[in-house]
């Protein structure tokens, strides 16, 4: 034993210190800099596969340069969080659409970069502080409304183009559902979702003035009680798929891939998902209908990069992600979204969603709102709207206790920031 | 299991010779609905590899039922991707060597800790052993940002050093716990035996108790190697290098947000347990012995 | 203890193998825990006074606010009550099932071994991978049950539909995943058993039920305790099943409070009442660990 015990030790010595070699050996000789990126994106992801490709020229232009990039796990926000909070941040970082309010105190601002002027101004309103600064390069606009399917649509005998109002919209469920499909689907296992439908929704359930006066600090629960009705009311109708508080996102995507459920209101990168389960799926994109004006689409990004205030080789990372603002490169990226670029003069490449899409963004140039939590709800908000909608949804809750339940948390963080 | 079966059957036969006559026929039952029992949880137990086997065969455009394994037509890409693009050999590579350095740094602190522990039972060590038995209930998240904050100040993180301690720290109180229940039941007779040959307390350590050891060492190792091979929260923020990754953490990263690819993820998922089934295999043995010896009192 | 001392090794012996130094041997071991464990657990103690966000760099003490806020958070009381259902609940499950286990696989049937390690395999595998497999099990359209019940030509369950059937299941998952360990800890508790005693109890003519609860059920008390602490530790921080389950949903009604924490560390940003409720956690489990092995020690001297 005594002898096991001594070369277990020497073992564990000798591994250790292989273990140390390894990690002093892999990395710097003199002069190289090294960046950390955590991309936020799956292993094996069309869109980390594109943002690979990127980096590997960028790191063939500068051959000192080691890019690290690292994938994205479901916890990814609470990933960065641990990271801001050890005063340890990467030197770049995807950051999920929420840039401004959350890290804009810890990122460079962009907008003094030579690619700001080309940047889209539809999502200004999402992106840009109220000085017009920015903090994150965005990978794609996301212009979204309501996914349907076609197949489903046409057997049900409705007319997306036709839908302008909730009570059309209303009347094209019944239809749908009495063909035995779903109206809509969202998944409670994955209660953004959810979460998605009343953020694209709410932006037209309130006039002009009320958004002014959320924006200012007071939330009122009966504008707020009124815009999630429908929601409720949808699922007191049976509209939504039967195994929604099981569901995930990915089974969302495999009804709409089967050609069992209506409509989605979901990001774009959706119609990608359904596609990856069956490529002949058809699918098409439509505005949402406003209760107190004309048909909409909201508009946000799904990926915007940003890059340490503090990191150690800063200038070194601002030169990445003007690497990655070059047209060229901004179009692999993009493509690989389902949006349009973010960026002037780089051909979009949205997919399935295409024609319906040039219809109603070019042809027919329908307003734009910005996402809803994005502009008007304090940031730290968005769980409490994902886990309320998820208690319309399983009649569990009702209009007047999301409310109040939004009204608490929007007060106790209001003003955080 | 049809031998088994006879020999039950002799045995309730042997026992009946002065029991009544339908004592035989619900003995009979008992043993059949035994059986039952043992059979469903057999089932109940390996239905969810048999599952995650059956997705991983499967192309993401294959939604068939998951209970039907996809035989003709077998998705090796599945198998291949997560090799290639996920790195889990090089994930699997760096867990062997965190594992088995936390392994023996656990069994050498827990077993050293555990002697004192079981021999000087002062009222100050009842108080030290209640302390490291209370570290087990420790909610893993209330330490998290705290630890990951320490281990940054100390340029822990991203290294192999920094996950083995953390590690070593997450499993020692359990394997004090083990060691020190089966050092009570080592007689102190050897000790004193040692000290009457005048051995110091180091030597009667190393030389009489430490060879004794062996059954629960078997023990503590499947009990640390299992934790710390499937450690996810901690070596998470911990090693974010790719290149330097564990398994757990790996695995995950085939299920991001939005889009998980089920198929890719059973098959990295099942190349991620094979190592540590294959372990436990071969030490299976000495695990029971290891636990029996430490529970007689 | 003491009468285990043989006499004549008192007067040279004792004295110096009970001395204080023998306590240095726990050092390298209490020295970690204490850098890597106490002191982490002492700033999120700290951390419970404060309104951190959880990530900024700024925060500001609160006092006992966090902590007050608890008893007007109504979901903090239904994630406690979940909670002690799947700490209990799994602990039950398991102690039945692997006591039972452990008896017919202590017997001389065939395959036994195999028949162990098939029993104790989930145990091998991380919770996360674990419930992502389960899940195959549930799962509305492709899903192992629902494929069942469809071609005994009943319709599909919707089975995380209802709260009190979601936390049925984890606790059922849980239960299965960790009753190897209870199998395990009973098996090694049947073969460390005198064989005397029981070889006496034979002789004595007693059989069947009389003798497993008059004979073995009492020698099994110390593999008992074992395995109810270890398991009530596991199911009160029950975490990672949750998460990949029901992810809490719906609403918060399968919760645990470990997974409440989570939310309310991360999503919601409030860090500093997720300490609080860590600290409560904590106690809670120390408390009922404490209350049973008192309780399970009287129980032993008893018997």
């Amino acid at each position: 034993m005594n002898k096991v015990v001594k070369v277990i030790g020497a073992a564990c010595c000798a591994s250790m210190l292989f273990g140390l070699a390894a990690c002093s050996g892999g990395g710097s000789s003199a002069g190289d800099v090294e960046l950390e990126f955590m991309t936020g994106m799956a292993t094996g992801s069309t869109q980390l596969k594109a943002m690979t490709k990127v980096v590997d020229a960028f790191e063939k232009e500068n051959p000192t340069v080691k890019v690290t990039l690292v994938p994205g796990t479901s916890s990814y926000e609470s990933d960065l969080k641990v990271r801001l909070a050890g005063k340890n941040a990467p030197d770049l970082w995807n950051t999920h659409g929420w840039s401004r309010d959350r890290y804009a105190d810890f990122l460079e601002p962009l907008q003094n970069r030579s690619w700001a002027k080309d940047m889209s101004s539809v999502i200004d309103t999402a992106i840009r502080k109220s000085d017009k600064s920015f903090y994150a390069l965005p990978l794609d606009v996301a212009v979204t409304g309501i996914i349907y399917n076609t197949t489903v649509l046409d057997k049900a005998g409705v007319d997306p183009t036709a839908i302008s109002t909730w009570d059309e919209f209303d009347a094209a469920c019944k239809k749908i559902v009495a063909t035995g499909a779903n109206c809509i689907a969202a998944s409670g296992k994955d209660n953004w979702t959810v979460g998605n439908i009343a953020d694209y929704t709410a932006s037209g359930m309130y006039t002009e003035a009320q958004l002014k006066k959320l924006k200012s600090g007071s939330f009122d629960e009966a504008s707020y009680e009124k815009a999630v009705t429908p929601i409720y009311q949808w699922a007191r109708n049976k509209y939504f798929n039967v195994d929604y508080t099981s569901a995930t996102a990915d089974d969302v995507a495999k009804l709409a891939a089967t050609d069992k459920v209506g409509f989605v209101i979901q990001p774009n990168s959706f119609a990608q998902s359904v596609q990856s389960y069956n490529a002949d799926t058809k699918l098409g994109l439509m505005p949402l209908p406003s209760a107190v004006g004309d048909p909409y689409l909201v508009t946000g990004e799904d990926y915007a990069i940003g890059a340490s205030k503090t990191g150690k080789n800063k200038e070194i990372a601002l030169k990445l992600i003007d690497f990655m603002a070059e047209p060229a490169n901004m179009k692999g990226l993009s493509d690989t979204t389902g949006n349009a670029p973010a960026i002037s003069g780089v051909e979009a490449n949205i997919g399935q969603l295409k024609d319906t899409y040039d219809y109603w963004v070019d042809e027919k140039k329908t307003q734009t709102y910005p996402i809803f939590d994005r502009v008007y709800l304090p940031n730290g908000m968005w769980n409490t709207l994902c886990t309320t909608t998820d208690g319309l949804l399983t009649g569990q809750s009702n209009p007047g206790n999301a409310a109040s339940q939004m009204k608490t948390s929007f007060e106790s963080l209001y003003g955080q920031d | 299991m049809t031998s088994a079966i006879r020999h039950a059957e002799a045995a309730s036969r042997s026992t009946d010779t002065t029991g009544k006559g339908n004592g035989k026929g619900g003995r009979r039952i008992g043993h059949a609905l035994a059986y039952l029992f043992l059979g469903a949880m057999i089932v109940a137990q390996l239905l969810p590899f048999w599952l995650a086997l059956s997705a991983a065969s499967k192309p993401s455009t294959d939604m068939s039922s998951t209970l039907v394994p996809r035989l003709h037509d077998i998705a090796w890409d599945n198998f291949t991707t997560a090799i290639t693009q996920g790195g889990i050999l090089t994930a699997v590579g760096n867990s062997v060597i965190v594992t088995v350095c936390s392994t023996v740094l656990v069994c050498i602190c827990g077993a050293a800790a555990a002697y004192p522990l079981a021999r000087r039972k002062t009222r100050g060590n009842k108080l030290v052993s209640a302390g490291i038995m209370s570290l087990m209930m420790v909610p893993p998240l209330s330490i998290l940002v705290p630890l990951y904050t320490l281990m940054v100040n100390t340029g822990g993180v991203n290294t192999r050093w920094g996950i083995v301690l953390v590690t070593v720290a997450g499993n020692l109180p359990l394997a004090i716990f083990l060691y020190t229940a089966f050092i009570k039941a080592v007689p102190e007779s050897i000790d004193e035996a040692g000290m009457i040959d005048g051995a110091s307390r180091f030597m009667i350590f190393i030389r009489l108790i430490l060879p004794l050891l062996k059954p629960v060492t078997a023990t503590v190792v499947i009990m640390t190697s299992v934790g710390v091979w499937n450690e996810y929260a901690l070596s998470n923020y911990l090693i974010s290098d790719p290149g330097k990754q564990l398994i757990a953490p790996r695995v995950a990263s085939f299920f991001a947000m939005q889009s998980s690819n089920l198929g890719v993820g059973a098959a990295s998922a099942l190349i991620a347990a094979l190592p540590i089934v294959i372990v436990y295999l071969f030490l299976q043995r000495y695990f029971i012995a290891g636990i029996a010896a430490g529970a007689e009192k | 203890m003491t009468n285990k001392h043989n006499p004549a090794a008192l007067n040279t012996g004792r004295r110096p193998l009970r001395g204080a130094g023998i306590n240095l041997f726990y050092l390298p071991a209490i020295l970690i825990l204490i850098v890597f464990t106490v002191w982490p657990l002492l700033s999120g103690i700290q951390l419970s006074f404060t309104n951190w966000d959880g990530y900024s760099p700024t925060k500001a003490f609160v006092g006992l606010s966090n902590y007050l806020t608890m008893f007007k958070d109504h979901n903090f009381g239904t994630v406690l009550v979940n909670t002690l259902i799947y700490g209990v609940g799994s602990t039950a499950i398991q102690q039945v099932i692997g006591l039972g286990l452990a008896l017919l696989l202590n017997s001389r049937i065939k395959g036994r071994n195999i028949m162990r390690a098939i029993i104790y395999l989930p145990a091998l595998v991380s919770a996360v991978i674990m419930g992502t497999m389960y899940y195959f099990v549930f799962q509305y359209q492709q899903g192992a049950l629902n494929t069942l019940m469809v071609s005994l030509g009943l319709p599909r369950v919707v089975w995380f539909d209802k709260p009190a059937v979601s936390v049925a299941i984890i606790v059922i998952i849980n239960s299965l995943q960790y009753v190897g360990t209870s199998m395990i800890i009973y098996l090694a508790g049947l073969q460390g058993m005198d064989h005397s005693v029981i070889e006496a109890a034979d002789l004595d003519g007693a059989h069947g039920w009389k003798k497993f609860r008059n004979i073995t059920l009492p020698l099994l008390m110390p593999a008992f305790s074992t395995s109810v602490v270890l398991n009530l530790i596991g199911g009160l921080k029950l975490f990672d099943v949750i998460q990949v389950l029901t992810g809490g949903g719906p609403g918060y009604s399968t919760n645990s409070v470990s997974t409440y924490i989570g939310l309310t560390y991360f999503s919601n940003q409030n860090a500093g009442y997720a300490s609080a409720m860590g600290v409560v956690l904590f106690v809670i489990i120390a408390i009922a660990t404490t209350l049973l092995n008192k309780g399970l020690d009287r129980l032993g001297w008893e018997s």
